[in-house]
């Protein structure tokens, strides 16, 4: 049961209709990879793909992130189906996790075939700092998908607080002084990468959009901090719904 | 057997149900009343989707709320209208099968049955976006019965459907409750849950205002008279006769002169003695009814009371 509501889900979640979007949008980032070279002759094609990674396709997991972890629970809320869900014999944390685990590997998939398509497009293989970036875009599907899936599961409306850590604390706060930045994701992801170290010279760009590749933090503590956030939010989330109540919405008394 | 014992469930400062006790065995039974009664939460309740805010439920000896156990004997028909729009009634329906446990060809069969137990085998390909109500009400039914469950709650399943339908679905209905199946029905259409069951439960504001067979409880109403209505060519010479019986009330004509409306608080003494008087007095009676020994009137009766 818990194995085709996996594979069920993954098909959903991957269905051509639901994915066009996000197809064209990874190779509109490939195509801009090779305008930017045509454009800048200094610039080198590992800068130019560390620099869209950085600027979009990280941001492109976020995004996809908040979208597929709301698909898990919250959406069928919404859509009222969660009813035909919750009255099958299978034991909420299974559903959970079934569910869950196939919005972090279509959340891998979409991001991590970007980033291939990226490569190809700018540097035209895949030397090892491509791969390692392949790998942090992987771990940051499990970290963003569980940790976003755990917000959707305690507030309504979940897209707008998930969309504000992408967009807002994930950009703003590494940046920032001190050690706040060890409360980002993307810190740790840009170890996993192991990403140039920052040099200090940051176009307004990159500052705005908390560009991936200042690594503070050593590759195995993040490693570590990653799994971690991971197992927690999976465990609370299926914990929640578990114990809590999940009735269409705008259907109750 | 379903059973409730001093259930209330609050929402915030709302009372959604308020200290019911009741068991619902096998057969058909109607839940019935008004929008707000707590139907909904009852069912929900039972489903295992909302917990109880006191009290206790037990489907066939276990808790129901987040109960795998729970959802092996119970099929539901949800009342909402939401399904996969852009999938078919059939892939709809096999993909909860599977949920249900069945392999990838049981789960086909068991749906292929059963489509065609509720009369959508011929247009179940189509996508669900394209249904009618009818045909929404008759694949929320297949999947509530394709496992053939112990136990089936339908919330408000007649909505939507036409005339033939509503036939159709009560003689099914009628089918599974020969089959042995526990059946709950909530409804606020007296006049076809009349046709479906004569047991009821009747809740008002939250709370359980009767349950049990409708004549029994019809019997309990001693505030309100009994109407009997005998239809005859000479009222007034019957009436002559009645009017004589301690036990009737008064007697009404009908302007069309073919009939009178008695009312009496012993129905059960007047019905054993109206046959005798037929025969001793050579009164030709046509028929004869009880307006209102129905749903409607013992809900009025009830709600008003």
């Amino acid at each position: 049961m818990e194995t085709y509501l996996f594979r069920s889900t993954l098909a959903e979640f991957l269905r051509p209709r639901r994915t066009m979007a996000w197809v064209i949008a990874a190779i509109a980032i490939a195509l801009m990879g090779r305008v930017l070279i045509s454009l800048n002759k200094d610039l080198s094609p590992q800068d130019a793909y560390l620099s869209l990674s950085g600027i979009v396709i990280y941001k492109l997991l976020a995004l996809v992130s908040a979208i597929m972890a709301t698909a898990v629970i919250s959406q069928e809320v919404e859509q009222k189906t969660i009813v035909y869900l919750l009255t099958r014999p299978i034991p909420r944390p299974k559903i959970l996790l079934a569910r869950g685990l196939a919005a972090i590997l279509s959340v891998a998939a979409i991001t991590v075939f970007a980033g291939i398509l990226l490569a190809v497009a700018t540097v035209g293989g895949f030397p090892d700092y491509v791969l390692r970036d392949l790998l942090a875009l992987a771990v940051g599907a499990f970290a963003y998908t569980s940790l976003f899936l755990m917000v959707s599961l305690l507030v309504s409306r979940a897209m707008i607080p998930c969309l504000l850590f992408a967009f807002g604390w994930e950009s703003a706060v590494p940046s920032m002084q001190g050690q706040i930045y060890l409360l980002t994701v993307q810190s740790y992801l840009a170890s996993i990468a192991q990403a140039p170290a920052d040099d200090g010279k940051r176009s307004a760009m990159e500052f705005l959009a908390g560009l991936l590749g200042k690594a503070h933090v050593s590759s195995g503590t993040a490693w570590v901090a990653m799994a971690g956030l991971t197992l927690v939010c999976l465990a609370f989330s299926a914990a929640w719904f578990t114990r809590n109540e999940y009735v269409p919405r705008e259907d109750g008394e | 057997m379903i059973q409730l014992d001093h259930v209330s469930r609050w929402y915030g400062q709302v009372i959604g149900l308020n200290d019911v006790s009741c068991q619902v065995g096998p057969g058909i039974t109607a839940l019935l009343g008004m929008n707000g009664a707590g139907k909904s939460t009852l069912i929900r309740l039972v489903t295992g989707q909302i917990q109880p805010t006191t009290g206790s439920i037990s489907v066939f000896g276990h808790q129901p709320f987040a109960n795998p156990e729970v959802f092996k004997i119970l099929g539901y028909c949800p009342e909402i209208d939401n399904f996969y729009e852009h999938r078919s009634g059939r892939w709809f329906v096999q993909h909860l099968a599977r949920l249900n446990g069945f392999s990838a060809a049981e789960a086909k069969s068991r749906t292929q049955q059963v489509l065609e137990r509720v009369g959508m085998a011929d247009r179940a390909d189509r996508k669900i976006a394209g249904y009618s109500k009818g045909m929404r009400q008759r694949i929320k039914l297949a999947q509530a019965i394709l496992h053939e469950p112990k136990v089936i709650l339908l919330d408000e399943p007649l909505n939507g459907l036409d005339p033939v339908g509503r036939r159709e679905f009560i003689d099914l209905l009628g089918a599974l409750s020969q089959e042995g199946k526990t059946i709950l029905v909530s409804s606020h259409i007296l006049f076809e849950v009349e046709q479906m069951t004569r047991s009821i439960l009747l809740l008002n504001r939250g709370r359980l205002l009767a349950a049990g067979d409708l004549s029994a409880i019809r019997e309990l109403i001693d505030k309100y008279p009994h109407r009997v209505r005998i239809e005859t060519p000479a009222p007034r010479e019957v009436a002559t006769y009645l009017v004589r019986l301690p036990y009737v009330l008064n007697v009404q004509f009908d302007p069309r002169g073919n009939a009178l409306e008695l009312q009496t608080r012993e129905p059960g003494q007047f019905y054993d003695y109206l046959p005798q008087l037929v025969i001793d007095e050579g009164l030709q009676i046509d028929g004869f009814s009880s307006p209102d020994n129905n749903l409607e009137s013992i809900f009025r009766y009830l709600v008003e009371a």
